[in-house]
């Protein structure tokens, strides 16, 4: 038996041992090569950037971080629906497959201005671009295990005479929990990054700004050692938005199966 | 019960021809075959949950109106999100017979299949393998079946509880008295449990022989090394070969 502290060292420590290393080399040669910091700031100018930012970084990841939370629970709502409604016939999924796929082909930046002009600037349109992108992962996955239902199930459910609705609730939908979770699972870290490019196309107006804006603007004004800073700051976001799905998904998983 | 039943699947291939047979009520009778031969197919059909092509299938309107036929599979099949109890309780859930006595019913029947109160909160995923078919049986008797059709349910387990899983059937069968049909591929389990043995043929499936079973019950373990026992083990075994070859 390992205990969960050694385990946790060993899963976390040679990742965190690599970054440090290239950390190291990086810093060593941008001081070394004199690199020009609008080029590519050195970690400790990331920091320092990040460091003396800091509030602004908090309240531009809140919001970012709220429209990606709206964004992804809005797909898990529709996507779960959509997925109930093409596991009825396959008639309806034939029809309508091809459209899901185009949700999942469809540049997103085409159709930013589009929103724009339909929804106007604000945090609405954000959370929508952050939807439409992460919308498609819960759909596939939901549908794939709506149908993966058993057929001797299928047949014990027959059998007692069960309506379709009945199968939908109690067999169904349950026995599809561990594909929607890893679904939810791809479509949390999409939907920041619908949230990120969503404040690229629309912004929040004079209400505020988010991870996006603070990228764009940075990029504008060749505040080199800010961009990075939002874009670590954007990683993180999206490596808790993630953590918190998949943490929230395995205790679901254990609670439905028991286990122990 | 069955006469001239024929079954034609859509690509064409029969999978019956010509099967006749009758079980009388609260009769045990078991169908032998070689894999492939279509008795899992004809039990689908008593069932209800395939329809014949040709033939005409009786079964007791007892059974099919009021939802008394239960179906055993060859896994246990039941659903990892629920505990032993909920599973054992689905068949009333969706029959609309859930009441306030489901819950004696349930308890009854998980005694019946030799399942203690303290496995009845488990996740099926805690029990070994003999344990989720019990729960198994639990889940198709606790309507009080009057037809219970079994799909080699033992199949899967090894030959010690597959033995202890025999003997407690027989008790439950004496208890209940269901119209059992029993497919299985293992002729001695076959011999043990039925009052007859029907011998089925592959390509397409026939009833090729019967034999009737003429032991007392109840069935004791120790009837496996009665000399008459394997005798007639060895007669069914003996047909069994010839109709497979």
């Amino acid at each position: 038996m390992t205990s969960p502290l050694r385990t946790l060292a060993q899963v976390a420590l040679p990742p965190l041992l690599l970054l440090a290393i290239v950390l190291g080399i990086w810093q060593g040669l941008t001081v070394a090569l004199e690199i020009e910091p609008y080029l590519l700031p050195g970690p400790l100018d990331v920091l320092q950037a990040g460091w003396s930012d800091a509030g602004l970084f908090l309240q531009a990841g809140l919001r970012t971080g709220t429209a990606a939370v709206g964004g992804f629970l809005a797909s898990l709502v529709v996507g779960c629906l959509t997925a109930c409604l093409f596991a009825q016939s396959v008639w309806i999924r034939r029809s309508c497959y091809p459209y899901a796929i185009f949700l999942q082909t469809v540049p997103i930046v085409a159709i930013a201005p589009l929103i724009v002009v339909w929804c106007g600037y604000g945090m609405q349109s954000v959370i929508l671009v952050s939807f439409i992108v992460s919308l498609f992962p819960i759909i596939t996955s939901a549908t794939t295990g709506l149908l993966a239902a058993d057929p001797d199930l299928l047949d014990l459910f027959h059998l007692y005479d069960a309506g379709r609705m009945t199968v939908l609730r109690k067999l169904r939908l349950p026995g599809a929990v561990p594909y929607i979770i890893s679904g939810a699972r791809t479509s949390s870290g999409l939907a920041v990054i619908g949230a990120i490019v969503g404040e690229f196309f629309t912004g929040y107006g004079s209400s505020g700004y988010g991870l996006g804006y603070l990228i764009m603007q940075s990029s504008t004004l060749l505040k080199t050692d800010r961009l990075f800073a939002a874009v670590f700051v954007s990683t993180l976001l999206g490596l808790a938005v993630f953590g918190a799905v998949s943490a929230i998904g395995a205790g679901i998983l254990r609670r439905w199966y028991g286990s122990e | 019960m069955a006469s001239g039943l024929e079954l034609t699947f859509d690509g064409g291939h029969q999978a019956l021809a010509d099967v006749n047979f009758r079980i009388d009520a609260g009769e045990f009778v078991s169908i032998v075959g070689p894999s492939g031969c279509g008795k899992s197919t004809l039990l689908r059909l008593v069932a209800g949950l395939l329809t014949p092509t040709a033939g005409t299938l009786d079964v007791a309107t007892t059974a099919r109106d009021d939802h008394r036929t239960a179906f055993v599979f060859q896994d246990p099949r039941l659903l990892p999100w629920r505990s032993v109890t909920a599973n054992v309780r689905l068949p009333l859930e969706l029959l609309g017979r859930n009441g306030p006595d489901a819950a004696a019913t349930i308890a009854s029947t998980l005694d019946l299949v030799g399942l203690a109160g303290d496995d009845a909160a488990k996740s099926p995923r805690m029990l070994s393998g003999g344990m989720r078919m019990r729960v198994s049986l639990a889940r198709a008797l606790v309507t009080d079946p009057t037809l219970f059709l079994l799909d080699e349910p033992f199949g899967a387990l090894d030959d010690i509880i597959r033995q202890r899983l025999n003997e407690d059937l027989v008790t439950i069968w004496q208890r209940r008295r269901p119209t059992t049909l029993f497919v299985t591929h293992n002729v001695s389990e076959a011999v043990f449990l039925s009052q007859r043995v029907l011998v089925m043929t592959p390509g397409p499936g026939r009833i090729a022989a019967e034999f009737t079973v003429p032991f007392d019950l109840p069935r004791p373990p120790e009837l496996r090394a009665d000399a008459r026992f394997a005798q007639l083990t060895g007669e069914v075994s003996a047909m069994l070969r010839e109709v497979s070859a």
